[in-house]
């Protein structure tokens, strides 16, 4: 009996991957495309929110007048940020029609495709990470980076302290990040831009993705004694409490943060210890006042969300609403061009695109430049035991 | 002595039962006999599997290629775990050094795929003798032990040695253009070269050395009494799984065309050691079943949650990559504890009650 | 000279992190033979109990750690009688499949109640720093490695010279004769698992309440099996030594060396003890060799 049942059990588990071979149709007017996000796996935190922007500014967008009357139609796949995972749910995706574009988990993902897309498929690409190697428009000629790489945040953490330094003497500045391929991206930039900079590079911190102890990286950051520590590579992981300790520990320093580790709730989490913290975003976080058009659409959003809502975003929401914006906007002009929307294309059309008006989401009118968006704000964040904000430290910067 | 054991399992009947009656909890290895039935259904799959392709779908291209590379990795660790009884808990690892060596000979020597895969399970074969040099002199689950420790070993080679392995950002491998036919020809390939493995490691176990395998998984005192030396037969079972996972990794570094270190991980090391559980310990029907249901059975599941989750919203999408290691575990312990010869062994049932009836 | 010193107490003090989940290690091991690749999983399981006492329940630590520790023996006995009694018998390393099979569910169990993000256990250690002399200790690194030290205190006087105690060592040297004395190895076996699963359970909250925990924390508890292969894989109060070593090799190699050298360390001893002496620094039996 017990045998009997397995194997139906077995014989049903045949008949549903049977059932993979069907593919719901979509009318030839909807632009198709998509969306291979990090839904679950080691950087779910920000590939669903990631989502849901995505799916409210898909929402908003065919609600007011899609791209040129026609409907956005997303397929969206989790890769659990895994390569061979989302490889099958792109050729998935390509095996069931025409797309416009494609939005990949990561940049393991990017490079992975490429090859194969810039051969034969020639889609237009994007993802959800800022890797350096990606504005190497020879080996990605169909990916678009929807903001600065990781180099670009680093640049622009150094252009405040420049700033800051006036006539005084080399500022000192440790690196903090984690041994990943993340963590890592900048690292080679960094120190050659702080040499020509007149930086003086004082302590390159290592850590693991996640551990037990850290007191050792506070240690030698305490020796070191810099004027500034830059954390790259983070998520909620590790560094609130190297920060924390460094303020037990006496450090004093200015810290700072590259974009995935320096997001809003993150750093009210830490709570008064990263009172002053300064974070890049390559977006405009305060959504809650602003006057943006589309700024107003995601308070909207927010609010009709049912999730808490202090009136600021998260990196990850943000950019699905940035990168599903942007790319109506280039396909309304490849449309005005009178040209099909393949890759070659929705590039062309992407690079003709100047001064785009972002709706608030970035401060400034965007022109691409190397095929990314380079782009940044700097916050500083005020946190006290009951009380958190955080406003501009400077101008919207522009990497060139 | 060495005559006598070759006599003895000569004499004993397919199957391993020699030792039958030691350890009658262990899986006994599929019957030999050929039935019409059999060669019928192999021809058909055969069919099938030239015939597929022509679905066209570059997705349902892609899964069976993937599949059929699992395949491999899967007999290679059933020879390791179901055959010679010895626990690997770093099966990626080594189809990492495979894709890495095989990889870097493409890229440097321009040497064709089929040099390379046989360097890259070499390389794979040779770092197996490394690490299980030391373990399996002894006794007990030291395997385990070191396996482990070759992952975390491996993979911090992989991201450590920049210059050469690209280090965290990998390698970008060049296409490969089989037989002129593309994805199609790359599938052949990886199919072909999957029928020829698993009827290598089919006959294996018909010559001494599988025999030897056998023997020492049962016992290893009585297999050293019958003449083994069980250390080094235990080595060559060890690497031997260890080569057919670089072979593994050679075909799968072209397949995905990037090699990077977070590939190769303990998570997936244990999708391998499932895969051989649930298909059915030392069964070649039960490596390709286990690496089928294992590579496939995340699809299915992402089907059915999309049919019955709530659709479209970020709230059902935590759900699927937990689960899935909440499956993957719970297929280990379940198999183990109701049925130990795996989906082989419901196979193999079926088959015997669809004869009775 | 003094940055040594610094990164010394700093070591030794983490390393005390390892020694309650290496302690319930061995003492599964040494009772039931079985090695516990779900060790850091309980681990992990346990700290996400307490978690969800103290912070989702709000219902205080001190309650908060009996319900942990209660929820973790429950987990442990399930484990035990659940699937391992019934596969008694088996070859080691179908047990061994298990744990491994038990370990990934407790992750995808995690992972589907508590999701992946990092949580912070509530900070019932002081954070407040602690002077020696001029030596700067973290409060909590070293109210943990207090803690750690009664716990283990108390597990080894329990080892010692309680009658379950002896009870369990006398199972562990002689199975047979244990069994002829009258003691009922199948209960030790349980008895066993449980106090494994309050050393897991303690060990998770102390180390998850340094840096947050995730459904992953048992991972990072894999550097355990460097303890325990380092101190021999019976040795109770091998393991302690071998725990602090441990922890004090990789704060320094993590502090002169870097984070992915830290990562490699605790397996490159264990290959070294592998090769050279198998039976670890401590072992009190004998390998046996092929």
């Amino acid at each position: 009996m017990s045998t009997k049942l397995r194997s139906a059990v077995f014989a049903g588990a045949l008949g549903a991957s049977a059932f993979l071979m069907g593919a719901a149709p979509a009318t030839a007017q909807d632009i198709k495309f998509s969306l291979q996000l990090p839904l679950t796996g080691p950087i779910a935190f920000t590939g669903q929110l990631n989502q849901a922007g995505w799916q409210h500014a898909i929402d908003w967008i065919n609600k007011n007048g899609g791209v040129k009357g026609r409907k956005l139609d997303p397929y969206i796949y989790d890769s659990e940020y895994k390569v061979d995972v989302g490889i099958a749910g792109w050729k998935k995706a390509i095996a069931s029609g025409d797309m416009a574009f494609s939005i990949g988990d990561g940049t393991p993902f990017i490079r992975a495709v490429s090859p194969e897309n810039n051969d034969r498929h020639k889609i237009l690409m994007s993802n959800t990470g800022y890797a350096s190697d990606l504005v190497d428009t020879k080996k990605y000629p169909y990916h678009i980076l929807i903001g600065p790489t990781y180099s670009d945040q680093i640049d622009m953490l150094y252009k405040y302290i420049k700033d800051k330094q006036g006539t005084g003497p080399a500022p000192k500045v440790a690196l903090v990040y984690t041994a990943t391929e993340f963590g890592r991206d900048p690292l080679e930039h960094a120190k050659m831009r702080a040499k020509d900079l007149g930086l003086n590079i004082v302590a390159e911190e290592e850590t693991k993705w996640s551990g037990i102890d850290v007191t050792p990286h506070v240690i030698k950051l305490r020796n070191a004694a810099p004027d500034y520590v830059i954390f790259h590579g983070y998520a909620g992981n590790l560094w609130p409490e190297i920060l924390k300790l460094s303020r037990e520990y006496g450090i004093k320093a200015e810290f700072m943060g590259t974009v995935y580790g320096s997001q809003a709730d993150l750093v009210k989490g830490v709570g008064p210890a990263a009172d002053g913290f300064l974070g890049v975003a390559p977006y405009e976080m305060n959504v809650a006042g602003n006057n943006g058009w589309a700024m107003k659409a995601i308070d909207a959003a927010l609010k009709g969300w049912g999730k808490p809502y202090d009136g600021y975003t998260n990196v990850g929401y943000i950019q699905g609403w940035v990168l599903a914006i942007y790319l109506r906007d280039v396909i309304a002009k490849a449309i005005d061009m009178g040209k099909p929307l393949n890759g070659d294309n929705l590039i062309t059309a992407a690079k003709e695109l100047k001064n785009w008006d972002s709706g608030g989401m970035i401060g400034v009118p965007v022109t691409t430049v190397n095929q990314r968006l380079p782009y940044g704000m700097i916050y500083r964040f005020s946190v006290t035991k009951d009380s958190f904000s955080f406003k501009p430290a400077a101008n919207w910067i522009k990497v060139e | 002595m060495q005559r006598l054991f070759d006599k003895m399992v000569t004499r004993a009947p397919d199957g391993g039962s020699a030792a039958a009656g030691l350890a009658a909890a262990r899986p006994a290895p599929a019957p030999r006999s050929t039935t019409l039935f059999q060669v019928g259904g192999w021809l058909l799959l055969a069919a099938a599997l030239i015939a597929f392709p022509a679905t066209g779908s570059g997705y349902l291209l892609f899964m069976a290629t993937l599949v059929a590379i699992n395949v491999i990795a899967t007999a290679g660790l059933n020879i390791t775990v179901g055959y010679a009884g010895l626990l690997s808990i770093g099966h990626s690892a080594f189809i990492g050094v495979g894709a890495y060596v095989s990889t870097l000979m493409m890229i440097h020597l321009g040497t064709p795929l089929i040099v390379n895969l046989v360097f890259g399970g070499l390389a794979a074969f040779l770092v197996g003798l490394v690490f299980g040099a030391p373990s399996l002199r002894i006794k007990g689950v030291y395997l385990a032990i070191a396996t482990l420790a070759a992952q975390y070993s491996l993979y911090f080679v992989f991201q450590q040695w920049t210059p050469v392995t690209g280090g965290d950002r990998g390698l970008s491998v060049p296409g490969v253009n089989m037989f002129g036919l593309g994805d199609k020809g790359l599938y052949y390939f990886v199919v072909g070269l999957m029928v020829v493995l698993l009827i290598v490691a089919r006959n294996l176990f018909r010559t001494r050395v599988g025999r030897a395998f056998i023997a020492l998984r049962e016992r290893d005192y009585a297999a050293e009494v019958l003449g083994i030396n069980v250390v080094r037969y235990k080595l060559l079972a060890f690497a031997l799984g260890a080569a057919y996972a670089g072979v593994a990794g050679s075909l799968l570094a072209v397949f995905l065309r990037i090699v990077n270190p977070d590939q190769f991980t303990l998570l997936a090391s244990v999708f391998f050691l499932a895969a051989v559980v649930v298909g059915g310990q030392a069964s070649i029907l039960g490596s390709i079943l286990g690496a089928a249901f294992m590579t496939l059975m995340p699809e299915i599941l992402r089907e059915v949650l999309e049919i019955f989750g709530p659709r479209g919203t970020a709230d059902v999408a935590g759900i699927l990559s937990p689960l899935r290691e909440f499956i993957f575990g719970a297929l280990i312990v379940g198999f183990l504890v109701f049925e130990p010869r795996g989906l082989a062994g419901l196979v193999d049932r079926l088959r015997a009650g669809g004869r009775k009836d | 000279m003094l940055q040594f010193l610094e990164f010394s107490v700093i070591g030794v003090a983490s390393g005390s992190m390892y020694v309650l989940a290496a302690l319930g290690f061995v003492i599964i091991f040494k009772s039931t033979n079985i090695f516990n690749f779900a060790m850091g999983e309980m681990m992990m399981f346990g700290a996400y109990l307490f978690f969800a006492a103290t912070v989702q329940l709000q219902l205080g630590w001190p309650l908060g750690i009996v319900l942990a520790l209660a929820g973790s023996i429950l987990t442990a006995i399930a484990i035990e009688r659940g699937l391992l009694q019934p596969l008694l018998g088996q070859p080691v390393i179908v047990l061994v499949l298990v744990t491994l099979g038990v370990g990934s569910m407790l992750r995808g169990i995690a992972g589907l109640i508590w999701g992946p993000d990092i949580v912070q256990l509530p900070d019932f250690l002081p954070r407040a720093p602690i002077f020696i002399g001029d030596l700067l200790v973290p409060g909590k690194l070293a109210w943990g490695c207090l803690a750690v030290g009664i716990i283990a205190t108390l597990f080894i006087l329990y080892y010692r010279f309680s009658r379950a105690g002896i009870a369990i060592r006398a199972t562990s040297s002689d199975q047979l004769t244990a069994e002829g004395m009258g003691i009922n190895i199948r209960r030790i076996f349980t008895l066993t698992w449980a106090i494994g699963g309050v050393l897991a359970a303690c060990s998770g909250i102390v180390v998850g309440s340094l840096n947050g925990i995730t459904p992953t924390l048992g991972l990072v508890a894999l550097n355990v099996l460097a303890v325990v292969m380092l101190g021999g894989m019976t040795s109770v109060g091998g393991v302690v030594i071998a725990g602090i070593f441990i922890g004090w090799v990789e704060t320094l190699v993590g502090a002169y060396l870097g984070a992915a050298w830290q990562a490699f360390m605790p397996y490159l001893i264990v290959l070294l003890v592998m090769t050279f002496k198998p039976a670890g620094l401590f072992g009190e039996q004998q390998i046996e060799r092929i």
